[in-house]
């Protein structure tokens, strides 16, 4: 669905707040990524230039084409000197001669200036860093970050241990402490990163003949709001609110109680973590006042009681 | 006496002129300035040819690269069709190796679909950047157009000021109660007043020559920046809207690309940007045609007007004589009527 300009900055302006409210740690996407992605999306800041403002069907979060041309024109900002940018003499003929250029112009250069210095979500991205080195035994983590379709901004975190010949050619430690990946293994994560999360861990294990200590998937999204994407098992409130969700995932030898506090989402059928692990699932909203303790309830009565935070969305 | 006086008076009187009248040395410097402006211009609209040329070979390039996976993705879906009981167990026994060696063809994809996303925002920023030159230089050519028919309508006034002065002149001998020396005052002061007013028309007519001379090749200038702009807008909305389309599926079938169905899915995605390469391959061309044979032609014809022109001002003023001023004012007062036929003749045409 796409958003006219007018309901773009709203909209926006409420993700943030559900964001900011949910203040999610390291297990999901970068907080500060994701709040800079989305005012760079804003037309207040952007004006025309990112539009369509194209939302997706199912998760109600900023479509792919639409966050990833913020993510282009961070490209060409960042590779074009400052002084490179329209300069204002320039602005003030356009706007003399065609006002609607002058501002699609001057969107652009407050756009650039922003977006040279801050990061935004990846579309698809791997990073990993060695976490300690006991005798000859390596453990590293690995963040793999994906923006997708249908579920909103993903991330699965992934500690790996293993004896040091293991690691190598697929991690290699720099002098500088900068960990080089083998692109197969962001190709293997890339196939399998939606797979429940015990085929994850066992298609993990398997690829890299490693054990897999602790293995977690978080979500920051769907975004349900009136008018937007209503999935057929979503409460009536959707209509009446806005509602973002935080969903996360754990398995792991330190999850020493298993727990299923989604009240969304029920666990895969005969799921079998592996031995000495234990899987932890919980979902968290930030919703509007107005629907706040409608879902509580309906949390509640799902035997996931959850406390959800208030979205209070600015004005500015 | 106060009748012959009043007449004398009249004749002069000011002429309505719009600003003020130009001098021999401004109107060479204006000649100058609007050379280096043309210079300065012809050397912009050069470098955003050769920007729209780099620029189109680029997202051409990326469209293609984008291509290669349609391979990658045709041959996924004929190996994962092998069914026979070698392929099975070639697959088993190589199955560790190959599950790293394995490319995700979506990663790959959304990858290459981030580079022409990129190229295409260039391209975008591109197209308000011509848009601008090309407002530009038709407020260049609207504004010699103002000042082409000011210039004629002061030549008017000066012409018409100019007859009435060599009428008040050709009368003042036979105008009653007039002394000796009142005549000789008045005589001095119409001669005068009659050559500084054919200097100024002269000037007049200069600047209006001036004027229209750069009118044809900055006209040129702005249709050749609309040219690039159009075709770079309609490129950069057909190409932003069929990659945007195709954006979203790779990533949505992206997540189960392993899977042949989704393998047949993603070469049809593949298609339409196959069609857009080739719509590309077009555009390239054209790119090249402006680059190669319009931009060099451009270039040679503004140099040889600038070669030829010469502004029409008499070598020596001050020598003007009454017989010049009035055949000066005679042929501009004979040019404004023919403007205005020609405008009405236009203004029928329209209707």
């Amino acid at each position: 669905m796409e958003l006219t300009p007018a309901r773009a900055t709203p909209y926006l302006r409420a993700l943030q707040a559900g964001a900011r409210a949910l203040a999610p740690h390291d297990d999901y996407v970068p907080l500060a990524a994701t709040l800079a992605h989305l005012r760079a999306l804003d037309p207040a800041l952007s004006g025309d230039v990112l539009l369509p403002a194209r939302v997706d069907d199912r998760s109600g979060m900023p479509a792919f084409g639409w966050m990833q041309r913020a993510a282009a024109e961070q490209v060409v900002a960042r590779a074009t000197p400052p002084d490179a940018d329209t300069p204002d003499e320039a602005l003030a003929r356009a706007h003399r001669m065609d006002p609607s250029l002058a501002a699609r112009l001057s969107a652009r250069r407050a756009l650039r200036r922003f977006l040279r210095g801050h990061d935004l979500l990846p579309a698809t991205h791997l990073d990993a860093r060695l976490r300690r080195r006991t005798g000859s035994a390596w453990s590293f983590a690995l963040r793999y970050d994906r923006m997708l379709a249908g579920a909103g901004w993903m991330r699965v975190s992934v500690e790996l241990e293993g004896p040091a010949r293991w690691s190598r050619g697929l991690f290699d430690v720099e002098p500088d402490g900068a960990v080089r990946i083998d692109p197969g293994v962001r190709h293997l994560l890339a196939r399998q990163c939606v797979l429940p999360l015990t085929l994850l861990h066992g298609a993990l294990t398997d690829a890299l003949q490693v054990s897999v200590p602790r293995l977690s998937r978080t979500f920051v999204g769907p975004f349900w709001f009136p008018g937007g994407p209503r999935p057929d098992d979503a409460p009536d409130l959707v209509d009446r609110g806005l509602v973002l969700h935080l969903a996360s995932e754990v398995m792991g030898v330190e999850v020493h109680t298993a727990g299923h506090r989604d009240p969304w989402r029920s666990p895969p059928a005969g799921e079998a973590p592996p031995p000495g692990q234990q899987i932890f699932r919980d979902r968290r909203f930030a919703a509007t006042p107005s629907v706040r303790a409608e879902l509580e309830a309906w949390c509640h009565a799902r035997r996931a009681p959850a406390v959800v935070a208030p979205l209070v969305p600015s004005a500015g | 006496m106060a009748r012959s006086v009043e007449i004398v008076r009249a004749a002069l009187r000011k002429p309505a002129l719009k600003g003020v009248a130009p001098s021999q040395a401004q109107l060479a410097q204006e000649q100058a300035d609007l050379q280096r402006g043309h210079a300065a211009t012809l050397e912009r609209v050069g470098e955003l040819v050769r920007s729209h040329h780099a620029l189109s070979t680029e997202v051409g390039g990326e469209l293609s690269t984008a291509l290669e996976h349609k391979v990658a993705l045709e041959a996924l879906a004929a190996r994962d069709a092998e069914t026979g009981i070698l392929a099975s167990l070639t697959r088993a026994l190589t199955r560790r190796r190959a599950i790293l060696e394995r490319k995700s063809v979506a990663e790959d994809l959304v990858a290459q679909f981030q580079s022409v996303q990129v190229s295409l925002t260039r391209a975008s920023a591109f197209s308000d950047e011509l848009r601008l030159c090309a407002l530009e230089l038709q407020a260049e050519v609207d504004r010699l157009h103002t000042e082409s028919a000011r210039a004629g309508r002061n030549a008017t006034a000066c012409a018409g000021k100019v007859l009435e002065i060599d009428a008040a002149l050709e009368a003042l001998p036979t105008l009653p109660d007039l002394s000796a020396d009142d005549r000789a005052r008045f005589t001095d002061a119409l001669q005068f007043e009659e050559r500084s007013l054919s200097i100024a028309l002269e000037l007049y007519r200069a600047r209006r020559t001036l004027c229209r001379q750069e009118l044809g090749p900055t006209r040129e200038l702005r249709d050749t920046v609309l040219d690039l702009h159009e075709d770079m807008a309609r490129f950069v909305q057909q190409a932003g809207a069929a990659v945007g389309g195709q954006g979203h599926r790779i990533q949505a079938l992206g997540l189960a690309a392993d899977a042949p169905t989704v393998v047949a899915e993603l070469n049809e995605c593949m298609q339409s940007m196959d069609h857009l390469a080739q719509a590309s391959q077009i555009y390239i061309d054209q790119a090249q045609h402006l680059l190669t044979e319009v931009l060099p032609e451009l270039s040679h014809r503004l140099g040889e007007a600038t070669r030829h022109r010469a502004v029409a001002v008499a070598d020596d003023l001050d020598e003007l004589s009454r017989e010049r001023a009035r055949e000066l004012a005679d042929r501009a007062l004979k040019e404004a009527a023919a403007a205005e036929v020609e405008q009405a003749f236009a203004t029928e045409r329209r209707l």
